[in-house]
């Protein structure tokens, strides 16, 4: 349980960060997790088709909590929850208990936050395409059912080219064409978290390549919906609850208002995709303090050479190193969570440099975090290897958390690109023709 | 763009001046520092003007009642230029009377205060690693039993027996708080610590060690024969004087995590730098894709060890809301600084060593300088392997690590 009161939380989510209300906020989650989620998370990889253990849950999350909202408008009939370190602390206790569970309400919010961007923004076009888009859709999630968005960007042939800032959008290959009032979206995505399973996907667009930023679009399309189709649920090591499947777009015609083009739809995407970086973080410091709780309390109950395994030395150390880690790890996330909050002093979440702040605390605690977990298992033997003893699942969900977003490569030259001038585009001498 | 939020703008300020100041009176001249101590009083006497080292003392006193937070910043700039520098401006501001400065021992304030506030360089020394038994001194769970120089209560005086080993500033320190116990089967009841003058009869000093690293500070050996010291510079008595000692273990974990992201800062500039001008395969070699995977893990690591850095010195500026500072959270979220930081400086400065090829090595070139300061961040204070126990402790309880 999280106690609030002790003095080991006063210094892991200092004041200067966490506000009481955000610190209800993420009491109340943090209660809800102990309760509905840790009892049952050794079972939820086995909830094959979700409708045991996963659905349930997510209905009580999302629909009781009222988090599918989050992003949604008050104008609208939502929470307009925008406090970064608010979805940080909330995306770090979900993943306390399953990473899987923490994606599925992440992408939600993910998936709606380009029109409420949109919408907040002083830019009459972009405020015009929110309001047309959650006059539609808002209902939907601010609802008693269970409702699902997806931000659906990811493509087989360029993956994490399509959110490198330095391509332009020159490599998106699902085509939009304006014809008449309405938008036609044709190609195929892949891999997209919700994808199968949403109501609602934001889909990344380009009406022609060659023209870079200026014809790229942001278009939404629901589900069901004529022409949109998909393949199977792709089979994972790790974070079940979180669905993916190919989204095959083959004609799809929607209305014009539900879409958005030109450098304003770019403006949107980069500052979407800017967004989560402090999010999974946290995701991989709940997901390693998920694990941490477990080697503890197995560490102190084990006996081993006559004495409990942690008052030997050497697992001391591992569990000092994890505890460290989590430690330095947690205070990063918060800091670069407030800093997204107060864009007024660090700059908006697509420029160079907080683009580079995001992606270098991304993908050093998700390179880490894994290899913790891993060190983390040596002190369990074989008997870390056995669902329900509760810790196999974090290794094997810490590799997944590691590869999204883009992974950590792409991470690493946006950090340098905030000191010099790298050239990391897929386009330029040995490297691919520009579209023509 | 980091830390804008933790940041006044007297601590801008600070940071802009003893940036310039590395710049200027540190950087070109390191070798020439390293190899001749006088040049070194020049600088920590240039640092004096600027008004560093009253800094850190209460106004009262003629001091400019500073943050932990500004103490940072220096020790980050000034380590930049070199270690060693930073590591006696940041003793020498305050570290080691803090304790009294906190208790209000005005006895001790009145003492020793006004040689640093004075406009002169002076020196203040940690005399706490014992010569027999090492890091057991400092290891919370001996509850003092592992601390071997004593004290015992004399009439008003108390008399003090032992040697320290590895204390910097020894034989040249205006004071020495020294770790002592007045019964090694009190626990931590028997911790002293107490305020030794300079000049006190029965206090000599060893060799100066040679070093590898840090040759700009002064280690050596401190004796105590029969020394006596009026009872009322004993820091607060038993029990505080317990908590103050597990207090001194946060705060120096601390100021050494400064020192190793200055260190880090500095390899960084210099493999930036290097690496924008040195050609291979017909480009600067840091558009070479490997290259900048390294680059960015430097760059990573940094703000990783900032973050970690100053939200701990902001938490060590209000203690009303995040102490008491001797409590095993409390040890254990600084120890986790330290222990990140210490690793994170050596990583970064043998990644960078990388791109550099030999010229890393070369004493005609700045880097290896950083190869060598790095080090010692890891292995003083107890070491790193401690320092996991310390962070482990906050969490369960372990018993022992002796």
């Amino acid at each position: 349980m999280l106690d609030q009161t002790s003095q080991w939380y006063k210094l892991q989510y200092p004041e200067c960060f966490v506000n009481e209300e955000l610190r209800m906020m993420q009491k109340t989650l943090a209660d809800f997790v102990d309760k509905e989620i840790m009892p049952v998370r050794d079972q939820i990889d086995d909830d094959v088709t979700h409708e045991k253990i996963v659905t349930p849950i997510l209905k009580k999350l999302q629909v009781g909590l009222g988090y599918q909202k989050n992003k949604i408008p008050k104008d609208f009939g939502g929470n307009q929850q925008l406090s970064m370190v608010g979805d940080a602390l909330m995306q770090e206790q979900m993943s306390r208990a399953d990473y899987g569970i923490s994606l599925h309400s992440a992408c939600t919010d993910w998936g709606l936050v380009p029109a409420a961007l949109a919408y907040l923004s002083p830019s009459p076009t972009g405020n015009a395409w929110g309001k047309a888009v959650f006059s539609e859709f808002a209902p939907k999630f601010t609802g008693k059912e269970l409702a699902v968005a997806c931000m659906n960007f990811s493509e087989e042939d360029s993956a994490c080219d399509v959110e490198n800032p330095m391509n332009e959008g020159r490599t998106v290959k699902v085509r939009a064409e304006l014809k008449g009032n309405e938008w036609v979206v044709n190609g195929n995505k892949l891999w997209a978290s919700n994808a199968g399973i949403a109501d609602l996907n934001c889909v990344v667009c380009n009406m022609d390549p060659s023209k870079g930023i200026d014809a790229f679009t942001l278009v939404y399309v629901p589900e069901p919906w004529p022409g949109v189709s998909h393949g199977e649920f792709e089979v994972k090591c790790g974070a079940n609850a979180d669905r993916n499947t190919p989204t095959y777009f083959d004609n799809v015609r929607v209305p014009k208002e539900w879409g958005i083009q030109g450098p304003e739809a770019w403006a949107i995407f980069t500052n979407t995709v800017s967004a989560p970086m402090s999010l999974n973080a946290a995701n991989a410091v709940g997901l390693l303090q998920g694990a941490f709780d477990v080697l503890v309390e197995y560490t102190g109950q084990r006996v081993a050479g006559g004495k409990p395994v942690n008052q030997h030395l050497h697992a001391a150390m591992i569990l000092g190193e994890m505890a460290a880690f989590i430690s330095v790890a947690r205070a990063a996330v918060l800091e670069l969570a407030h800093q997204y909050d107060h864009m007024d002093i660090y700059g908006m979440w697509n420029t160079e440099s907080m683009m580079a702040k995001g992606h270098a605390v991304h993908a050093y605690i998700t390179r880490t975090v894994p290899d913790l977990v891993s060190r983390g298992l040596e002190l369990m033997g074989s008997f870390g290897l056995v669902r329900e003893n509760g810790y196999e699942k974090y290794y094997r969900d810490a590799v997944v958390l590691k590869i999204v977003l883009g992974g950590s490569h792409l991470g690493y030259f946006e950090a340098c690109k905030q000191f010099y001038d790298l050239d990391y585009s897929s386009f330029g001498p040995g490297k691919l023709k520009k579209p023509a | 763009m980091n830390l804008e939020h933790i940041l006044t703008d007297e601590d801008r300020q600070i940071r802009e001046t003893i940036r310039e100041f590395a710049k200027k009176e540190i950087i070109p001249n390191a070798k020439k520092l390293e190899a001749d101590y006088s040049l070194v009083e020049e600088v920590h006497q240039k640092l004096v003007d600027l008004g560093i080292q009253a800094l850190g003392y209460p106004a009262e006193y003629g001091g400019g009642d500073g943050t932990n937070t500004a103490l940072g910043i220096i020790c980050e700039e000034l380590a930049k230029g070199d270690g060693g520098i930073s590591l006696s401006a940041g003793i020498n501001w305050g570290i080691i009377l803090k304790p009294a400065i906190v208790v209000k021992n005005k006895t001790v304030m009145d003492r020793f205060i006004p040689s640093f506030c004075s406009g002169k360089l002076a020196y203040a020394c940690l005399s706490m690693t014992d010569e027999a038994g090492g890091a057991d001194s400092e290891n919370p769970l001996l509850q003092g039993s592992g601390i071997k120089t004593t004290a015992k209560l004399e009439g008003n005086e108390y008399v003090i027996n032992g040697s320290k080993a590895w204390p910097t500033h020894s034989g040249i320190a205006e004071c020495y708080l020294t770790i002592c116990t007045t019964d090694p089967n009190a626990g931590d009841e028997g911790v002293a610590l107490i305020y030794v003058p300079k000049d006190t009869p029965g206090l000599t000093f060893g060799k100066p060690e040679k070093k590898m690293l840090f040759k700009t500070s002064i280690n050596s050996a401190v004796y105590y024969d029969n020394v006596r010291v009026p009872k009322e510079y004993r820091l607060a008595g038993p029990g505080m004087d317990a908590n103050f000692y597990h207090f001194l273990e946060s705060g120096t974990g601390w100021h050494s995590s400064t020192m190793a992201l200055g260190i880090a800062e500095r390899a960084f500039e210099i493999v930036l730098e290097y690496t924008g001008t040195r050609m291979g395969g017909f480009k600067p070699v840091r558009q070479h894709s490997m290259v900048a995977g390294i680059i960015a893990d430097m760059a990573i690591g940094l703000d990783m060890m900032r973050a970690s850095v100053y939200n701990l010195s902001c938490m060590m500026d209000h203690l009303d809301i995040y102490g008491p500072p001797w409590s095993p959270a409390f040890i254990s979220k600084a120890a986790a600084t330290r222990v990140f930081a210490s690793d994170m400086a050596v990583e970064i400065v043998n990644k960078g060593a990388e791109l550099l090829g030999s010229l890393a090595i070369s004493e005609d070139f700045p880097y290896e300088k950083c190869l060598r300061d790095a080090k010692v961040t890891q292995l003083w204070l107890g070491g790193q392997q401690i320092c996991r126990y310390r962070v482990a402790r906050g969490y369960y309880d372990l018993k022992n690590w002796a």
